[in-house]
């Protein structure tokens, strides 16, 4: 799991990275290059479906194996320090950094992006409207801790699981079918078009310090999937015999939804449900796939699984500040892409290994026992 | 600070004054490895002065030592060695027994859980029930459970059988019992059941309306006391004189039977109500109950 | 054994064991508390309205659930002295119940006066408005504190209550009274955060009512002969 996690920091690291070169956003993101593409949007955007999902899984699955461990309150104070204290320290000096690097690029950069082109007109202007602050790419560790005090709350007021679910899934699970499997996940999907149809698609990311509703019910989903598999390992083994189908199924349902961008009649709900599927079903292929070809120490991946939580934490003003940088630069966007990602990725790496790794930043971040669970 | 020198208990000159009752001048010893029986009426003070030993009240007068600590001064001290149950105290209902006992093992790092185990069996509590299905009786096994285990070295016991079946009263005297066979630990218990007070304690003190009435080990006030039966003229005046005797509690005639009941009569006394023409039939020690009845219908005045 | 030393340990013992006798309300306002802030984002007025609703009443009924639960219920279910023969001493028990309801009361004031602080300056909401809803959720808490200071040391449930209720009343007096303060009022609708001698006094004498309050409590606490 621990190994999952890592991947889907580094894929986070080349999704932000690609956002510079995407047509859909060109618009509206800081560091919008002249030169982008639409293959980059085909890339970032399957992986933003099942990215976050994917780390809500890992997320509820080590909170579930806290609560057997060592009970709700201590997982509840280990969350306390590990998630919203680091929130707390973290925020503003990356909302000041961000903030301060979007007006020194609106000011400096003679090529800016469309929406430094906006900021720069604003800092002209005497009334211009403040942009509110958001929670930026910090969103996850608000809803994750929001998640946590939920689980604290379902115990707190003894909810059980309604019957019938429960039911569905001993089913699944002792009677090893892979057809009633199929079924259920087949079905599954349709549980998150509703939040999801209630947002524009691509799904944005919650940012607002405001909790929205779609997110706490989808990333809620992935997270209590997360929280259940712990309890029903043997589910993710049960997904083995239809993991090619699941990654074949995602694929298509993602080109539908590429089609749906293409097309000029309303088709929002169709959007909506392919976002759920190919979101579900490359999440469940990652899971049944990383049990399979992860679930091994690898110290290279330990070590990136390590970092992980610091990158994510740091990659983004170390990512702007590059790519605001080459916003000037005469290249392609592939050039681009490649030396952001080297570049932050090295950055990034290099301040963990010299400044986190072993100091009270490192114990801060990921404890005083760097032992983790596998794949 | 605490050796097995310093006394479990020692108070000199309490005093607590109410609107509509007061405590004076009560004086106790209580040595360490002992049992003391407080015995009284409803309203005597015997809760007054088990809540002011453990520091819930602020006496008005008098010096308060609990095993060696000043009240109020050293109460965070004495509250961590004295284990206190009182009547009127209650556990939070919503909880479970193990609930409490493991916010009582958070408190105190004396905390027996093997002993608190085989406590739960004798007393036959469970421990994962909430307390709001406990009856009364296992309500004071709880709490008993939960001051027993932490092995105090003092136990203060308001009323501790008061309510309880037969069962569950043999249950916590045979605990008690057991918290007695070690030399270093004490009890204060105040009971209206004399029995259990005769049974078990060494010391016993009476008190009646706020007032020390007797304070002293248990043979020498058992053997005090004695029923004095004798025979004679009875007439209006004679009884009256006999009822003046300082060591009369109470007199009665049936007849030329007069029963009385005495404190302290020696041969000196009986040599008094020969004097008087009475003719003494039978002399015989009183049960701690007789004594109690006495001396509250008495007034207390002995 | 100086008296006058606080055994933090204790304390938070104490104020852990207040939080989990009382989870499952606790974990009810938390849900509460979601649900108003969710719903407060939507976007539509209805909803805006709503979710702001359920947080005021939230606040209000989590302080005055915790000082009712917390404090008034130890003697009503006679469970103090179950509390006061563990080995604390009075000061310990006074500041426990001050500490556990406090933050209990914290915890949603600071999301309305946070939510609140936000949408004023980043909606299009009159900036003006800051100082007005600030000199409101200070009275709030005002309220709270002394609640919570006459729960410590007052004994009848009549006269909490009477202070509760009556406490509550005088917030919309209040509102009205500030509304009428030109300096305040004026700029209510402007896009100006105007911090005007009335509205510093203001928040000066509700910061004095409650150190003032919490000094009596302390004072009274100390010179107490029963804490049953």
């Amino acid at each position: 799991m621990d190994n999952l996690r890592a991947l889907a920091m580094l894929t986070g690291v080349l999704f932000h990275a690609g956002l510079a070169y995407s047509t859909v956003l060109h618009n509206y993101w800081p560091t919008a290059d002249a030169s982008y593409s639409k293959w980059v949007d085909g890339f970032v955007w399957f992986t933003h479906l099942f990215r976050m999902p994917l780390f809500f899984v890992v997320a509820g699955f080590f909170v579930a194996l806290m609560v057997q461990k060592r009970g709700i309150g201590k997982m509840l104070r280990n969350r306390f320090a590990r998630v919203l204290l680091p929130f707390i320290l973290f925020w503003p000096i990356l909302y000041f950094a961000l903030r301060g690097l979007t007006l020194y690029a609106a000011s400096h950069v003679d090529k800016p992006s469309p929406l430094l082109i906006v900021v720069k007109k604003w800092m002209l202007e005497a009334n211009a409207p403040t942009a509110p602050p958001s929670m930026m790419h910090l969103w996850f560790l608000m809803y994750l801790m929001c998640f946590c005090v939920l689980v604290w709350v379902v115990d707190a007021l003894e909810m059980q699981w309604p019957k019938w679910p429960k039911w569905l899934i001993d089913a699944a699970v002792t009677m090893r079918s892979t057809t009633w499997l199929t079924i259920l996940v087949a079905v599954a999907p349709l549980l998150l078009v509703p939040a999801m149809a209630s947002v524009a698609a691509p799904m944005p990311a919650p940012e607002s310090f405001f909790p929205q509703w779609w997110a706490l019910l989808i990333f809620g989903f992935y997270f209590a999937l997360g929280y259940q598999f712990f309890k029903y390992q043997a589910l993710i083994d049960a997904l083995r015999p239809i993991a090619l189908w699941l990654l074949v199924g995602a694929v298509l349902a993602y080109a539908v939804f590429l089609w749906t961008f293409k097309s000029s009649a309303k088709l929002h709900l169709l959007q909506a449900s392919m976002e759920a599927y190919a979101s579900l079903w490359m999440t469940l292929w990652c899971l049944s796939i990383g049990k399979q070809w992860l679930n091994r120490s690898n110290r290279a991946l330990r070590y990136v699984a390590d970092a992980s939580y610091w990158i994510y934490l740091t990659h983004l003003p170390i990512l702007f500040a590059i790519q605001y940088y080459l916003l000037d630069i005469e290249a392609q966007w592939p050039t681009k892409f490649l030396i952001s990602v080297i570049a932050t990725l090295a950055i990034a790496f290099a301040s963990y290994q010299l400044m986190v790794r072993n100091t009270v930043i490192g114990r801060l971040l990921n404890g005083t026992s760097r032992k983790t669970n596998e794949a | 600070m605490t050796t097995l020198e310093t006394p479990a208990l020692k108070v000199r000159g309490l005093q607590k004054n109410y609107a509509d009752f007061a405590l004076h001048n009560i004086d106790l010893d209580l040595p360490t490895g002992q049992i003391m029986g407080l015995v009284g009426a409803n309203g005597a003070g015997k809760s007054t002065i088990m809540r002011i030993l453990i520091g819930l009240i602020k006496a008005d007068q008098g010096s308060i030592e609990v095993r060696g600590y000043r009240v109020p001064d050293g109460q965070v001290a004495i509250k961590r060695e004295v284990g206190y149950v009182s009547d009127d105290m209650r556990l939070y209902k919503a909880q479970t027994l193990r609930w409490h006992m493991d916010f009582i093992k958070s408190i105190y790092p004396d905390w027996d859980e093997a002993y608190a185990g085989q406590l739960l069996k004798r007393f036959d509590l469970r421990a994962h029930q909430v307390l709001r299905g406990f009856s009364h009786g296992q309500r004071v096994k709880a709490l008993l459970l939960l001051i027993l285990a932490r092995r105090p070295k003092l136990l203060l016991l308001d009323e501790p059988t008061t309510g309880l079946d037969p069962v569950a009263r043999i249950e916590v005297l045979e605990a008690l019992a057991e918290v007695l066979r070690d030399e270093e630990r004490s009890v204060l218990f105040s009971s209206h059941n004399t029995m259990d007070v005769e049974q078990l304690s060494d010391t016993i003190t009476f008190l009646h309306q706020g007032r020390l009435v007797a304070s002293q080990d248990k043979e020498s006030f058992l053997s005090s006391w004695r029923r004095v039966v004798c025979q004679g003229q009875c007439h209006d005046a004679l009884l009256e004189r006999v009822r003046a005797m300082p060591e009369v509690a109470s007199a009665r005639n049936s007849g030329s039977i007069i029963e009385l009941k005495v404190r302290d009569g020696g041969d000196i006394f009986q040599s008094r109500l020969q004097q008087l023409g009475l003719t003494i039939t039978t002399v015989e020690p009183m049960n701690l109950e007789d004594i109690f009845v006495t001396s509250v219908r008495a007034g207390g005045s002995q | 054994m100086n008296t006058h030393s606080l055994d933090f340990p204790m304390i938070k013992l104490l104020v852990l064991k207040d939080w989990h006798i009382y989870q499952k309300q606790l974990a009810a306002y938390v849900v509460g508390m979601l649900i108003g802030l969710t719903l407060v984002s939507v976007g539509k007025n209805w909803s805006f309205y709503l979710g702001a609703l359920i947080l005021l009443v939230l606040l209000i009924c989590a302080g005055g659930f915790a000082i009712q639960s917390s404090v008034l219920n130890e003697r009503k279910e006679h469970t103090l002295p179950f509390v006061m023969s563990l080995p604390v001493t009075p000061m310990d028990f006074y500041w426990s119940k001050l500490l556990a309801n406090t933050v209990i009361y914290l915890v949603p004031f600071s999301l309305v006066v946070g939510g609140t602080v936000f949408l004023v300056l980043f909606t299009p909401l009159p900036d003006g408005l800051l100082v007005w809803s600030l000199l409101i959720y200070g009275f709030l808490a005002m309220t709270f504190c002394v609640s919570l200071c006459v729960a410590l040391v007052v004994e009848s449930e009549g006269w909490n209550i009477f202070v509760q209720i009556g406490l509550s009343t005088m917030v919309s007096p209040f509102i009205m009274g500030i509304g009428q303060i030109d300096a305040i009022a004026q700029n209510i609708k402007t896009a100006n955060i105007v911090w005007s001698l009335p509205a510093l006094g203001i928040f000066l004498a509700q910061a004095i009512v409650m150190l003032v309050a919490l000094g009596i409590t302390s004072w009274v606490q100390r010179r107490k002969t029963s804490f049953l």
